[in-house]
């Protein structure tokens, strides 16, 4: 008889294609229930996070792609929220970017949007920024929520996104450099423009350097820049917690 | 401990209206995994549901079934949320889902062996241990059954319940579904369920396949699960009952209307007068 261990290893199999299993199996005709319902769960998976991915490379390419996406990546977290992380990389490594460049940073920005809406918004401070900006920026570290992220990119993928998401497709677009800051409002994510400087500023924020040391490298930020930062922070409750060390 | 045992299962596309109309309905399944790693919306609504109903909390990925360990991460993260949310019953499938660092996201069946059974009643005492609180497991719909299984379905889970100490969460569909699929009367499931350890029941509507059914859960109940439902309420008294409904989701009216079908024959059967007038 064969053990639990044993059993297991070959249903795997059978679901992944190599189909020993039947043999130990009553019914065998029906385990295509187990091996297309693996495909179409991670089909769904995918087509969930990559919404405006699948509006521009239509239903069938998108199937076929992530068919092929699956055979390679098994899902290993019991999340299916999890699952796909990868792809945007692998659309990199596919024909697909050839005739569709900003496809790639379209994925990596729909994965953005999928982390951010999950993400742990742990406590939302009022920023009371007159307070702190007194003191002295070497000592002042801030850390931005979970659900803040940063994406940049040599398409206008924010605009493209839109688009496809409302199945505008356009098969061609001028490439345009952008800077994007993503984030979560209630329930929403959002994603604004930013400028290249401010992008620079954030990453440095990201990275836990003081806010001395990120003005320091980033010389070009110039009043406005920081001004209008400091008010999406603020106004956004952004700021998970501000440090002060002295 | 209810006033009405009735539930159904709290999903997004009902979210707003839920939360706006604060239907009439004893309370809300969520599955487990869809709130464990979320903050966002998800999380927020199940919080302010919570404030007004009962939630039980169903999982789909515990794999209590499989010869891999457990992930730690999935099971700190279920305690997290059962501690926040304080469910009145927990619940996972007798099934396995994952071995080998894949996750097969179904609820793949286990062959009814006694070595099957001792290790998975090792993996519930290790799992109720873990969580400090008595777990129900599932019996789930199947399409196939192993050659070397030594004994049946209602044997198996039985045998397990008993020996473990968990309670039996029954899903009158899955042994309706299963008694077609593998040709047994459904009957003899009830009969041999013990009535003491089940702690909730499933019912959800499933697919004609033609040569099987297939537990689709995405239209209504059917008649002859209906006409089981009332045999199982006779059996096992009032029990909380949830309708399962997780694909081409109606609106939320046609589902409490579900519901109020199921407490319908509850209420027929548990009254002296009418059910001898029913019968
Ligand atoms: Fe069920």
């Amino acid at each position: 008889m064969p053990s639990l261990r044993n059993t297991q290893d070959l249903f795997l199999k059978g679901i992944l294609g190599h189909r020993s299993i039947l043999n130990n199996l009553i019914y065998p005709e029906r385990f295509a229930v187990y091996s297309d319902g693996y495909v179409a769960r991670l089909h769904r998976a995918l087509k969930e996070t990559y919404v405006a991915c699948e509006n521009l490379l239509s239903e069938d390419l998108f199937l076929k792609l992530a068919k092929s996406y699956i055979q390679d990546h098994p899902s290993n977290s019991y999340n299916l929220n999890r699952y796909g992380e990868v792809f945007p990389k692998f659309l990199k490594d596919s024909n697909v970017t050839k005739s569709k460049p900003w496809l790639t940073d379209l994925a990596n920005l729909e994965w953005l949007i999928s982390e951010s809406f999950h993400a742990h918004v742990d406590c939302q401070l009022d920023l009371p920024l007159g307070e702190y900006l007194k003191v002295k920026w070497t000592q002042l570290y801030l850390s931005l929520n979970d659900s803040c992220v940063l994406l940049e990119s040599e398409w206008p993928v924010h605009a493209i996104w839109k688009l496809a998401k409302q199945n505008e497709i356009h098969q061609a677009h001028e490439p345009k450099k952008i800077f994007l800051f993503i984030y979560r409002i209630g329930d929403e994510v959002i994603f604004n423009p930013i400028s290249k400087n401010q992008h620079a500023f954030l990453h440095l924020v990201h990275m836990h350097h003081s806010l001395e040391t990120c003005l320091e490298q980033c010389p070009d930020l110039n009043e406005s820049e920081i001004t209008n930062l400091f008010q999406l922070l603020s106004k956004h409750q952004l700021v998970e917690s501000i440090e002060l060390v002295k | 401990m209810f006033k009405n045992v009735h539930g159904v299962g709290l999903r997004p596309t009902h979210y707003n209206e839920i939360l706006k109309t604060s239907p009439d309905i004893g309370w809300f399944e969520v599955i487990a995994e869809n709130y464990m790693d979320t903050y966002g919306k998800p999380r927020r609504v199940l919080e302010s549901v919570r404030e007004n109903y009962p939630i039980a909390m169903h999982g789909v990925s515990l794999s209590i079934g499989s010869t891999d360990t457990f992930s730690k991460e999935y099971l700190d993260r279920w305690k997290l949320l059962i501690d926040q949310i304080d469910p009145f019953l927990i619940s996972d499938h007798l099934c396995w889902t994952h071995i080998k660092n894949h996750n097969s996201h179904d609820l793949l069946p286990l062959p009814f062996t006694r070595e099957a059974a001792k290790h998975i009643i090792e993996r519930i005492d290790f799992v109720q241990t873990f969580l400090k609180r008595d777990i129900s497991i599932e019996n789930i719909s199947s399409y196939v059954v192993f050659r070397h299984s030594e004994m049946t379905e209602w044997e198996f889970i039985a045998f397990i319940a008993k020996q473990s100490g968990c309670k039996i969460l029954l899903d009158i569909n899955n042994i309706f579904v299963n008694s077609v699929n593998f040709n047994f009367d459904p009957m003899t499931y009830l009969n041999n369920v013990p009535k003491h350890l089940v702690s909730q029941i499933h019912l959800a509507g499933h697919t004609d396949m033609g040569t099987f059914l297939f537990d689709t859960h995405d239209c209504h109940v059917a008649p002859k699960v209906w006409d089981l439902y009332a045999i199982a309420v006779d059996r096992f008294g009032s029990i909380p009952t949830l309708i399962e409904w997780d694909d081409q989701i109606p609106s939320l009216e046609v589902l409490l209307k579900e519901s109020k079908k199921a407490k319908f024959i509850m209420k027929t059967r548990l009254t002296p007068r009418s059910h001898a007038l029913a019968s």
